[in-house]
Parts: structure tokens; sequence; C-alpha cells
């Protein structure tokens, strides 16, 4: 049995290993580093099954600033799930790391590559478990940092520099208004521990609108994070930008820890209605714009950008119902069908250098296995039946129904069709159109192959099995979606 | 007399004592001291026509800086080029505030200002003369200014942790950053520099003079590197920056520099003396009948004219002291040839880093094991 | 608390005082010359100025900017330890630990940065 703190810890400390690792490790190759994170937190997500229950939550001291409930386990076993994937990526990814980066040492710069994840995945797990402002400031500040780095890291090409500043400016902005809102809500309450805020506000009569304000400055922040209009404009550019599998770990990682702290911050401020209202202007709006923008899109990686900010506003309907069940499984469902795309994303982008729609073309002829799976991960996304992703859509949709959110359900209907359109185009790319005539078929590791598969059986059986995902969240609103689906 | 009145009264007394009839004669002959130590060392003369032996050379310099025209290159950036020779002096003189010269004399504690964050102080202080030069270095808008300005941020800042690092065993072992409490410690403990004074018998004690002198030097080369002095002079390095940060400048701005750089080396000594060498503290031997041969404390708390010479004793040991290790300071200047960038940096950075912070731990265990 | 300070204050006044009363005593006596373009330009050792007056310089100035506030924090967390040390150590050898196992985190950044040649100016 181990305590909850101990998988950050065994996690930092691995991290810190490999970086010195890598730091003495001269011109050897460097992949045996990831290999070595993969195992490490692979170990780390198997102890995760073995943790003491969870100590109750204190008035001071760490456990006011630590919760080890089970949503924050889930996100804990998420943030290791998306590392790992994006870790074997990374590997995938290598040579096209060693173009971009400007060093007499070809082995240079990639033992970062392969270590920065595993911090990034210490702040993810942190902040899962995070419920005091000044803990939620802290691991974020560790995940955005390490995102620094990792978005402009193939600095060679312009793209990734500009995506670098974009990100860099946009997020220490965002930055700065959750800290500027952190301080009007603690100004007006007191407290920066959420429990603590929440007992404030429902026993103290206090001024709303410094209050409202500050949770304003909050939201602002965290639609940075989760790529909600109208604070999505960072996102395309630095998705196209960034190097594949940091995209990858961007769309995947940092969104669900921006949902996390959602759930968490939004639970004292429930009894507000403005919050409410506000968050389902900003739903509807995410939900038009991030459909109706990926349209006319011929950059995959730009559409996956454009997918991930529609995608953002589904979750975002299932905030609003506060049915943290369906935006956990959709999550997952995310993870699995995103993580697949930019899988397959990096083994052809390797091979043909692009990552334009087009190189799919005839791809079902040169690599018919990397066509399939990207077959899969597209009908996830778009929410065909029997796919995780139609599950997750449904939960959302349901949860909504059952708030009376007709608008937010309508908006959400037409652009799920609208997606049929977007997410097909690449599939229409991959079987219908006839592959150029000096074409190759794509060399594909063993290794990405099992992690392929694993995640295609996984997109299936979620899809027609979702009890496990709603178990790990034994919430009495997951008892009652279950109950429902049965 | 209402006490705050008095307080101000007194400090208004210090302050203009230590300034303008110790600190500043102090640089004025430090200058002149260099002059004629460097000419011994290298067999010449030295200033020697101006008064006897050229004792008066210091006041003729001054009034020469006076007289000089007082000339703004027209490409500077007025406000800063200005500003700059202040900043490089207010922070040296401003430092010596919470450095205790005396005892007491007449009862009045011989401390500017007494605070309970004596070292922090001092620090925090003593790190704005950078800006002096960095200021001046830009201000001027030419390029050997410019190269000497870089430089110098660069080389005391990073020096700036070793002496930050290096007095970390003496807060250990006194547990107070107030500069008079750590006088007294050594007082009834022996200097930080050999702290088995009294303590004879103890092997721990003995053991503890080794993280204390390696503390010791570390923050004694660090002093010479922030108060840019051979051999870490590469801010104004004449033979490949003209005169560095301080090229553009003439009259009495240049002498700004020119003594802030003088008056920071005083109170750099001072601090060593204060938080190694037992500040104003210095044991007579002495012989009476009734205790036979013992060591006598000697300070201000007797009463009378006892008091007074006891107190004025005490200041005179603390500038002697001072005087000393400015000697040493001219001393090496003229035995140690000038680092290379390079090399000044992994000095910095690699080994007085490495050696303060492992000695940091080693005086932890040390001190762990002494008895209380 | 606050009246500790009062000599500080004053001392500040003091040496703004000196430095300030020094700049204006040489404007007033100082001889006043002409004033050419010649006098006026940049020195580089009597020849004509060239090229930019501040050029560009390496990034390792800058790299050892931010390793110093790193580092400079470091330290200053050190300070109240180290002044509580001698007292909590009679109880008990967590403080010695927990301050070890604080410098080494970051004593990984340090070898880290020393690795990677950070440190080394010769490159």
């Amino acid at each position: 049995m181990i305590p909850a703190p101990f998988l950050e810890i065994a996690v930092l400390t691995w991290g810190l290993i490999l970086l010195m690792v890598d730091a003495f490790a001269g011109k050897t190759d460097r992949r045996g580093v990831a290999i070595a994170g993969i195992l490490g937190l692979l170990v780390v997500l198997a102890a995760s099954f073995f943790l003491t229950p969870p100590t109750p939550a204190a008035a001071s001291g760490f456990w006011s600033f630590y919760t080890a409930d089970p949503l924050a386990i889930f996100f804990k076993r998420f943030a290791l799930v998306t590392t790992i994937l994006v870790l074997v990526m990374a590997i995938d990814y290598a040579p096209a790391i060693r173009m971009g980066v400007p060093a007499a040492n070809p082995h240079a710069g990639l033992g970062e590559f392969f270590t920065l994840p595993i911090f990034t995945c210490v702040g993810l797990m942190w902040m899962a478990s995070a419920i005091d402002f000044v803990m939620i400031f802290v691991s974020l500040e560790l995940v955005t940092m390490s995102f620094y780095v990792l978005v402009s890291f193939t600095r060679r090409n312009p793209a990734t520099l500009e995506a670098g500043v974009k990100y860099l400016i946009l997020s220490a902005l965002s930055t700065g208004f959750l800290v500027y809102g952190i301080t009007w809500i603690f100004g007006v309450t007191g407290e920066t521990n959420l429990t603590q805020i929440g007992t404030v506000l429902a026993t103290q009569e206090i001024d709303k609108i410094p209050l409202l304000f500050g949770i304003a400055l909050v939201l602002v922040a965290l639609g940075f994070k989760i790529a909600a209009v109208p604070f999505q404009i960072w996102v395309p550019d630095v998705y196209q930008g960034a190097p594949t599998p940091v995209t990858a770990f961007l769309s995947v990682g940092s969104k669900a820890a921006g949902f996390v702290v959602l759930l968490r911050v939004l639970t004292p401020f429930l009894m507000l209605p403005q919050v409410g209202r506000l968050l389902v202007g900003v739903a509807a709006l995410t939900l038009i714009y991030g459909n109706f923008a990926a349209l006319p899109q011929s950059n995959l990686k730009r559409l996956l950008a454009y997918s991930s900010i529609a995608h953002a506003g589904y979750l975002l309907i299932g905030v609003v119902t506060f049915s943290g069940a369906a935006v956990a499984y959709y999550l997952v469902a995310y993870l699995l069908m995103t993580l697949l795309c930019f899988a397959v994303l990096v083994v052809v982008g390797n091979s043909g250098g692009s990552d334009q729609i087009e190189d799919f073309a005839g791809l079902a002829k040169r690599s018919p296995f990397l066509a399939f799976a990207m077959l899969i991960g597209m009908i996830s996304l778009a929410g065909v039946p029997f796919t995780a992703g139609f599950l997750g859509k449904f939960f959302i949709f349901d949860a909504a129904i059952r708030q009376h959110q007709t608008m937010l359900v309508v908006i959400g209907v037409i652009t799920v069709g609208c997606g049929f359109y977007y997410y097909l185009k690449v599939v229409r790319a991959m079987y219908w159109l006839t592959p150029p005539a000096d074409s190759q078929p794509v060399p594909l590791s063993a290794l990405s192959r099992l992690t392929m598969t694993l995640l295609i059986a996984a997109i299936f059986v979620l899809g027609v099995y979702p009890q496990p995902i709603l178990n790990a969240l034994d919430q009495p609103a997951a008892r009652a979606t279950i109950s429902m689906f049965r | 007399m209402n006490p705050t009145l008095f307080l101000i009264f007194t400090s208004l007394l210090k302050i203009v004592g230590i300034v303008f009839v110790v600190i500043l004669p102090m640089v004025s002959y430090s200058v002149y001291a260099e002059r004629r130590v460097s000419a011994l060392i290298q067999d010449r003369l030295g200033p020697n026509r101006v008064g006897p032996a050229g004792l008066f050379q210091p006041i003729a310099d001054a009034m020469k800086f006076i007289l000089k025209e007082d000339f703004t290159p027209a490409n500077v950036n007025k406000f800063y080029y200005w500003l700059a020779p202040c900043l490089a002096m207010v922070p040296a003189l401003m430092t010596i505030a919470v450095v205790p010269f005396g005892s007491t004399l007449f009862g009045v504690p011989m401390v500017i200002a007494d605070i309970n964050v004596g070292v922090l102080y001092v620090f925090a202080i003593a790190s704005l003369g950078v800006y002096g030069i960095v200021i001046a270095g830009w201000s001027s808008n030419s390029k050997y200014p410019f190269l000497g300005g870089v430089r110098s941020s660069s080389q005391m800042i990073s020096y700036e942790l070793s002496l930050g690092l290096a007095v970390i065993p003496i807060f250990l072992l006194v547990g107070q950053l107030r500069l008079t409490d750590i006088v007294r410690y050594q007082i009834e403990n022996g200097w930080m520099i050999a702290p088995f004074v009294g303590h004879w018998t103890d092997g721990w004690k003995w053991l503890l003079a080794i993280p204390m002198s390696i503390s010791f030097v570390v923050f004694t080369i660090a002093i010479f590197a922030e108060t840019n002095r051979l051999p870490f002079d590469l801010p104004e390095a004449e033979t490949e920056l003209v005169g560095g940060y301080h090229t553009e400048y003439g009259s009495m701005k240049f002498a700004l520099f020119f003594l802030g750089e003088y008056a920071a080396m005083i109170t750099g000594s001072a601090i060593i003396v204060t938080l190694f060498l037992g500040g104003w503290h210095l044991p007579v031997p002495w012989w009476n009948h009734a205790h036979g041969f013992h060591w006598l404390l000697i300070d201000g708390s007797l009463g009378g004219w006892r008091g007074v010479i006891g107190g004025l004793f005490n200041i005179f040991v603390f500038f002697g002291k001072v005087s000393v290790l400015l000697l040493f300071f001219i001393w090496v200047r003229w035995t140690l040839p000038r680092f290379r960038y390079d090399q000044l940096m992994r000095l910095g950075w690699v080994f007085f880093f490495e050696i303060a912070l492992v000695n940091i731990f080693l005086a932890a265990i040390i001190i762990a094991c002494l008895p209380q | 608390m606050i009246r500790e300070y009062i000599p500080v204050l004053l001392q500040a006044l003091v040496a703004v005082g000196f430095a300030a009363g020094a700049l204006i005593i040489s404007v007033l006596l100082g001889k006043s010359g002409l004033r050419t373009q010649t006098k006026d330009s940049a020195y580089e050792c009597g020849m004509v100025p060239q090229g930019e007056a501040q050029p560009r310089f390496s990034v390792k100035f800058y790299l050892v900017a931010m390793l110093f506030i790193l580092f400079d924090l470091e330290i200053v967390f050190m300070y109240p330890w180290a002044v509580v040390y001698r007292e909590a150590v009679v109880h008990s050898h967590v403080i010695f630990w927990s301050m070890l196992s604080f410098v080494s985190i970051l004593m990984v950044g340090y070898v880290y940065a020393l690795k990677k040649g950070a440190f080394d100016w010769k490159k």
C-alpha cells in the first residue's frame, strides 16, 4: 500500500534521474532514456492501483492542498497513460528532432525531449490533486513551463519558433489572469482553499461583484488552457508549429488538466447562477467556432487543432451540467482517439515530411494498417456508434438533456454533423484518392504498432463497455449515468 | 531628552563621524597608500612631492577632481549618465550603517543602526552597487563601457552566490543575523576563524575551524570579486577595455566611481572583520595580583575616563584590522595577474559555489554534534 | 522595530547628500571648455567610432543572469533555515535532511547546467 503523494515523488525522482543520465551520457543514443521513462511510468501506473485509502481533507497542512479522491486518482492515471503514449510517439519523432535542433552532437536535445514530458506529467498529476489555488497555480506553472520548452523544441523550424513565441506570450498572459483572479477571490473570501471558499460563500454575506470578477478572470485563464472560444486564438498556430508529439500532449494532457481544475474550481461557485450562464455561452461559442472553422482546413495538424477546440466545446457542456463522470469518460475517449491520430500522423509525417491531408492520399494502399488506425481515430472523433467517441458524446448530451440545456444539445447535434464532413475528408483521402506514383510503404516500428493496436482495441472496447471508466469515478453522478445506461 | 530625538541626534553624530571623519579620509589615504605600496613593491618612489612624503597628495587630487571640466558627451543618456556615479557611491556608504565599529562610547553603542537582519541588509544594499556599473556602461553609449558593464554585472552576480553561501555557517553557529550579536558571540566563544579559543579541549570546536576557515577564504575572495579588485578587475581591465565602464567619465563623476570602489573595499573589509575576525574585539594580555596572568576584555562598559579610553581603543582596533585587510588587498593586486574571463566564471560558478555549498553541510554536521 | 531604521534612513540621506553635493560642487567650480564634435564622440582610443555603440553580446550573459536568480533564491531560503538550525537540530535531525534534500533537487539542475556547458565560457 502506497500513500498517494508518493506517486508524484516517484515520477519526479525518476525524471531527475533520467535528466542526470542524459547529462552524463555523452554521445550515446538517447532512445534508452525514453524507454526507461516509459517503463518507470508504467511502474508508477501499476502502483496507482495499490494506494492507501485517502486521508480526508484537513483545514491546514499538506492535506489542505492535496487530495487523493477518486477524481484525482483517475486523472493521475490519465496523465500517466498520456505521457507514456506521448513518449512512444516521441521515439518515432526522434529523427525530426535531430534535424530541428542546431547542435554538433546529433543526440543533443533528445534527452530533454524525452525527460521534459515526465516533468509535465508530474505537474499534471499534482494538478489533478490540487484543491487549493496556490497548489493549482504552482502545478499549472510546472506544466506550462515544460510546455514552453517542448513547443519550441525544433527551433530550426520557423513555424516552431512562431508557435513557441505565441504559446509563451499567450500562456504567460493567461497565467497573469489566473493570478489576478485568485487575488480577487482571496480578497473577497480571505481563503485560497477551495473547500473553505465554498464554506465562506455558503455561510457569509459577501460582495458578489468582485467575486464574480475574480471567477471570470480565473475562467479566462482556464479558457486559455482548454482552448475555449474566445481564448482559442493561439491553438491552430501552436498546434501546427509544435513538434507533433508535443501537439498531442498539449491537446490531451494540458486540456484534461484544464478540465479537472475547472471541475474543482467551479465546485464552490455553483450557487452563483451567473457562472453557469457564462459557461453556457462559452460552450455554445466553442462548439460553433471549432466545428465550422475546421471545415476548410487542408493541414491535418491544423484540422486536429480546430477539432480539439470543438471537443473542448462538448466537454464544456459536461462541465455546465456538472456531470464529472461524463467529462471524465469523454476525456478518456478523446485521449484514445486523438493520440491514435497523432501517432499515425507522426509516422506518416516522418516518411513524407509534411502534415497536409493530400499527403495521406492512397495511404490505404501504401500502409493499410496505418490507414485503418487513422480511420478508427477519425470515425471515433466524428462519433460513429460502437466507438468510444460516440458514447462520450452520448453521455454528455444525456446529461445536458436531463439538465434541460436544450439549446446546447441542439447546437451539439448540428455541429456533430459538421464534424462528420471534415473528419471523413481525411478518410476519403486515404481510401478513395490514388497515391502519388513514387510513394513507398511507410515504415512502422514494433512498439508503435503495438501501441496503435492497443489504442484501436481500447476505442472499441470502451465504445461498448464503458463501465470500467465510470466505476473508477465512484461518485453519485457516475452511478446515475450507469443505471440509466442499463 | 526625548529618546527618539536622542537617537536621531546620536545617529547623526555617528554617521557624520564615520562617513566624513573615518571612511572618506580612509578612502583618500588608501588611494595614497595604494600608490605608495605599489611603488614600494615595484621598487619605485611613488607620489612624494606634495607635503611631507607626499602626504597631502589626496587633498591635491580632490582639488583637481573638483576643478576639472565637468563634461557630458553629447551621445550619452543624460539622466542615467548622471545617476550612475551616485549609485556607485551610495550603497558603499550605506552598507557601513549596520557594522558595529566599536563597543560603546559614553554609553552609546558604536553602531549606526543595530537592526536584526543585519547581514541581509548588507547583501541587499551591497548588491545595489552593480546597478551603478551597469547603468554607467549602458548610458555611456560607447563600446568599452558597454563591455565593461556587461562583464561586471555577470561577474558581480556570480560571486554574490559564493558570498551568500559562505556566511551561512556563521548563522548556523550563532543563530542570529544581527551583526552585534555575531560580534558578541565571537567575544565569548573565540573568533570565527578560531572557534576553539576558550574550548581548548573540545575536539568538535577544533573541527569547526575547518568549515569556518573555508568560509573565510571563500568570503574574502568573493569580496575581491565584488569590489572588482585585481585579480578580478575585468570590468575595467585597463589593457583591454581602456577604463571599462567609466571610460566616458571625467572630473567628479569619475571621482565618485573611484571613491565608491575604495569605499566598497573598506566596507567589504569591515564586513570580513565583523563576521570572521572578531569585530572590534582584541584580547589584551594582562597581569595582576588577584588573577595572575589572564586575557583582559577591554570595552566601553567601565565608568569615567576608563570607559572612554576603552571605547576609543575598540574603534581603533576595528579600523586597525580594516587597515591591515586593506594592505592585504593592495598587496594581492601586485602579486596576482588578472584572470581570463572564462577562468573567472568557472572559478565562481564551479569551484567556489560547490565548495561553499558542501561547506555548509559540513558545518551543519559539526554543529549538530556540538555540546549545547 | 521601525525606530531601528531611522539611522538607516539618515545614513541614506547623508550618502545621497554627499554624492549629490560632490557632483554639484564640481559643476559649480569646474572649468568649462570648448565643445567640439570630436570631443562629443565616443572614446575609441582616438579613432573615429565604428559600428554600433552597443554591439550584440553573448547569450551566456543572459544564462548567467537566469541561473543567478535560481540559485540566489535557493540561498535566501537557506538563511531562515540556518538561523533556527542550531536550536531545532537538538530535537530532531529532520531539519538537516530536509535542507539536504531541497539542495540536492536544486543540485540536479546545477549539474545539468554544468554538464550542458552553461559555465564553460571557452565554447
